[in-house]
């Protein structure tokens, strides 16, 4: 392990349940390596100053305005099991109830498709009768 | 640091507050609502919010106390209630993470007063600066002192996740704080 890798490790080298082989690999490179021991120093300096900062004081007079709050009636609400039937609900209807797509009919279209393209070299009156024929027996 | 304990006596107030008694439902307030409120001002970086916020918490724990099934666990249950009201205003809230406050200079000839005050003012800036997810963490184990398996399943993430968010975090602090704590 080099320094770098080492350093990267560092951090969480104090956390609880470290695997085994990472831990001892660090061990290993700090016990050859004053400038990671070093570094480690600091990062134990900097838990243990933020440890030590006491927690912000709440300002006087919170638990009035709580019991104020609590002497308030609850404000009604529908549970939320309600919102997610609600939307079920929606979408079943949405789907029984909404109107079924046109049928797509194919024949006019095959039909004027091939008579614009009729002025094409490759275009021929009778191929597109009879293509519009068959559209019309797989319809 | 840490806070107030759990121990019986808590899950004796839970009961009795459970069954609508005020005055233990005051005792529970005053036993939590520092921890609760230092929490809640690392997180939104504004005293008013969060004593509002800190209000809120309490409120809603105190009506909703018949549904905790253990009186025991009343600590990570109020904390719950404080984390999500804090990840329901991020949602709708940009945090002024930067209005922490002039940077301090750690040079000068301080009395002990005026050099705890401005290491504290460094401390808090240096976390304000933090990301979200890595103050959330910072702020319950270093400052709640929350171990870890506690802050996960508070916060409803793997351990390591946790593990992970708390070492990145740290070695942001490190380089932020590097003045205080390097020899």
């Amino acid at each position: 392990m080099n320094c770098e890798v080492c350093q990267r490790e560092l951090a969480a080298h104090d956390l609880p349940d470290q695997p085994a082989r990472r831990q001892a690999a660090v061990e290993a490179h700090l016990a050859q390596c004053p400038e990671c021991r070093h570094e480690l120093a600091v990062l134990r300096r900097t838990a243990a100053l933020l440890a030590s900062q006491p927690l912000d004081e709440p300002p006087a007079g919170l638990w009035q305005g709580v019991e104020a709050r609590l002497a308030q009636p609850t404000p009604w609400r529908l549970p939320r099991w309600t919102y997610a039937g609600a939307a079920a609900l929606v979408a079943v209807l949405a789907v029984a109830v909404w109107p079924p797509a046109e049928e797509f009919r194919a024949t006019p279209y095959l039909r004027d498709h091939y008579r614009v393209s009729l002025g094409g070299p490759l275009g021929d009156a009778a191929t597109g009768d009879v293509l519009a024929a068959l559209a019309e027996e797989t319809q | 640091m840490g806070g107030a304990a759990t121990d019986n006596s808590t899950g004796l107030l839970v009961a009795q507050a459970r069954a609508g008694d005020r005055a233990a439902q005051r005792q529970l307030f005053e036993q939590w609502q520092r921890p609760i409120y230092g929490y809640l001002r690392q997180m939104v970086r504004d005293d008013e919010l969060a004593a509002d916020l800190t209000q809120e918490t309490f409120v809603k724990a105190l009506r909703n106390l018949p549904r905790l099934s253990d009186p025991e666990a009343f600590r990570s249950w109020l904390f719950r209630i404080a984390v999500n009201l804090v990840r329901d205003r991020r949602s709708t809230v940009v945090e002024p993470l930067e209005a922490a406050g002039e940077p301090v200079d750690p040079q000068g000839e301080p009395s002990r007063q005026v050099l705890r005050d401005e290491l504290r003012a460094a401390v808090d800036q240096a976390v304000a600066q933090l990301s979200a997810e890595h103050r959330e963490v910072v702020v319950l184990h270093h400052l709640q002192g929350l171990d870890l398996p506690a802050i996960s399943r508070l916060l409803r993430l793997p351990a390591g996740t946790v593990k992970s968010r708390l070492a990145r975090a740290r070695d942001v602090l490190r380089r932020k704080l590097a003045p205080y704590v390097e020899e």
